[in-house]
């Protein structure tokens, strides 16, 4: 438009003039306009493509909305922590789903040690919140491959008696550790908790991550844990497989108390 | 005979049993079972324990052949088996005892304590035979003898006391030294793997040797443990400067008893021992916070080789382990 100008350079008269003058004006708002026009083309083309990924994804609103009604009030509006509970911006989805799967998240009162408990949500829902969480920050994913059944068992047992029996106990049954604090039992552990558990390293429990533990090795040390799970207790009960305390404590209360009692009946009156 | 000279090893009688009055021993007969229906129903209940007893063996001898030992490790074979075996004595030895206690006549028999002890004439001879005896070996006059029996009674210890020797050989310097040694790379204690920077993840935990370690047992001490915590977690300066780039080595082994550790809370950064339930806090120099250790656990001192691989920077500057009295 502005190229109109050089077409009429010798116009001198006042109606002339006038006209000139309203036809830049006119040109003027066309510039702005198209200007405005372009730059609205650009933010609707733009901008919105690369966050509707984030907010329009249902899954990712459906998860924001659990969050918001389930876990703001101790994460934190935009998941950012608090004086209560963690930031979960980086924590990935395995996170979440370790968390809530288990139904440690969200948690009923404040303590040393989340248990384990029946989930509040179903699986979608679960799914819907690691996504949501996930949007907010690169973090481990949820693990795909759990075929352990083919991983050699041995080697997972030598993994799991170096990196995880210290504290879940070399069957797994769990164990005690500072201020109330407890590595809980594997027994109820899927191979994609435990995985996940691995990998994400929740509440106290060390990371073990996909360089310093292969996902072949966390596969055979699950397998491991499933092994010795389904290994009969030959001997009788098992007393929760913790090692010689509980079975000393049996022997010593209830089978010599039980024959401190019937000694006791035999040589009473009759 | 000799009249006693003085008595030896007897109590002073002063009651010659003769003249004590031996109460005479009484003997009640008591009825149990008062009416004859009381009668009836115990002798049932001893025949049902009996029946029961007889039951839970033929189920023994049963389970015996038709459970097979292969199920399960045996476990159901050895369900059976050892349950009816013990049902089955139990019932039986039941039996006897209801039989016992409300069949049987009770008799009361009530005999009083009497001293148990020889005439008095009989301990006289036994004293002076004893005494005469003392007399004749002569010790006083045949002194070669008194002395050559003192240097064989003298001696009779020291064999006991030289074989203490086996409780050695003396460690000497074993307990100071492990497999690390300055430029040895650290590898993981099952893949054998070195370790580069950036394989263990924040709040990560590697149990790790000294490379080219042959047998744990080999090398007792030299297990340890490297750590990568969060950025600013490490409170203590030597800790920081010891390790690399947040992450930093320490001994595995306990100070208290030598067991094993390495429960690492990730969030509060304590490292409990299992055993005695001492606690470290590894992020302030692996300070003693509870529990009957007395010291930090030793910190390696480590650094990154040309490859980016960990290594020891030397070997550890204290003794690992339990404490010992030459300990520095």
């Amino acid at each position: 438009m502005t190229k109109v100008e050089p077409v009429t350079p010798v116009e001198s008269a006042e109606p002339a003039r006038a006209g000139r003058s309203r036809r830049r004006r006119i040109a003027s708002l066309g510039v702005l306009v198209a200007a405005l026009g372009t730059i609205a083309t650009l933010y609707a083309g733009l901008a919105p493509a690369a966050s509707s990924a984030s907010n329009n994804d249902p899954a990712i609103q459906a998860g924001r909305q659990l969050f918001l009604q389930g876990c703001s009030t101790c994460h934190g509006l935009n998941a950012e922590g608090g004086a209560r509970a963690p930031s979960l911006i980086g924590v990935g989805a395995a996170a979440v789903d370790f968390q809530v799967g288990t139904g440690r998240m969200p948690a009923q009162a404040h303590g040393p040690e989340m248990p384990r408990k029946r989930p509040v949500y179903d699986e979608t829902q679960i799914q819907e919140l690691a996504t949501y969480v996930a949007s907010l920050g690169a973090g481990p994913a949820i693990p795909t491959n759990l075929d352990y059944q083919s991983a050699d068992v041995a080697y997972g047992g030598a993994l799991f008696r170096t990196n995880c029996a210290q504290c879940h106990n070399f069957a797994g049954s769990g164990g005690a550790l500072t201020y109330g604090k407890y590595a809980p039992s594997l027994s109820d552990a899927t191979p994609r908790q435990i995985y996940e558990a691995m990998i994400t390293g929740p509440e106290n429990m060390p990371v073990f991550g996909d360089k310093q533990i292969t996902p072949p090795e966390k596969l055979a040390i699950i397998d491991y844990v499933k092994t010795i799970k389904a290994e009969p207790n030959p001997g009788g009960a098992g007393l929760g497989r913790v090692g010689p305390v509980t079975e000393t404590a049996v022997s010593w209360l209830v089978g010599i108390g039980g024959l401190v009692i019937i000694t006791m009946w035999i040589g009473s009156k009759a | 005979m000799p009249p006693p000279r003085k008595r030896v090893g007897r109590r002073p009688t002063d009651d010659n049993p003769a003249t004590v009055e031996r109460a005479s021993d009484q003997h009640i007969l008591e009825q149990t079972a008062e009416t004859e229906e009381e009668e009836r129903f115990a002798e049932l209940q001893v025949a049902a324990l009996f029946l029961v007893g007889t039951a839970m063996l033929i189920f023994f001898i049963v389970a015996y052949f038709a459970i097979s030992i292969r199920d399960n490790l045996g476990q159901y074979s050895n369900y059976a088996l050892g349950g009816s075996l013990a049902l089955a004595l139990f019932a039986i030895g039941g039996g006897f005892i209801v039989w016992a206690k409300k069949l049987l006549p009770h008799e009361k028999a009530i005999q009083d304590r009497h001293d148990f002890h020889s005439p008095e004439a009989e301990e006289i001879e036994a004293e002076n035979t004893f005494l005469a005896g003392v007399d004749d070996m002569g010790l006083g006059k045949h002194k070669i003898l008194r002395r050559s029996l003192l240097g064989a009674l003298g001696l009779f210890p020291l064999p006991l006391v030289i074989m203490l020797r086996d409780l050695g050989p003396l460690p000497h310097r074993s307990l100071l030294r492990t497999g690390w040694r300055a430029g040895v790379r650290l590898v993981d204690l099952d893949t054998r793997l070195p370790i580069k920077l950036g394989t263990v993840e924040i709040g990560g935990l590697v149990t790790v040797m000294p490379e080219g370690f042959t047998d744990v047992d080999e090398d007792a001490l030299a297990p340890s443990m490297l750590i990568r915590f969060g950025p600013g977690q490490i409170m203590s300066k030597k800790e920081r400067e010891w390790g690399v780039a947040d992450h930093v080595v320490y001994s595995k082994i306990c100070t208290h008893a030598g067991c094993p550790i390495s429960l690492l809370e990730q969030q509060t950064h304590h490292l409990l021992c299992p055993c005695h339930q001492s606690t470290f806090d590894m992020v302030n120099d692996a300070k003693v916070i509870f529990g009957p250790a007395a010291r930090p656990l030793p910190q390696l001192r480590i650094g990154l080789d040309s490859e980016g691989y960990f290594i020891a920077k030397g070997p550890y500057s204290q003794a690992v382990g339990p404490s010992f009295w030459e300990r520095r």
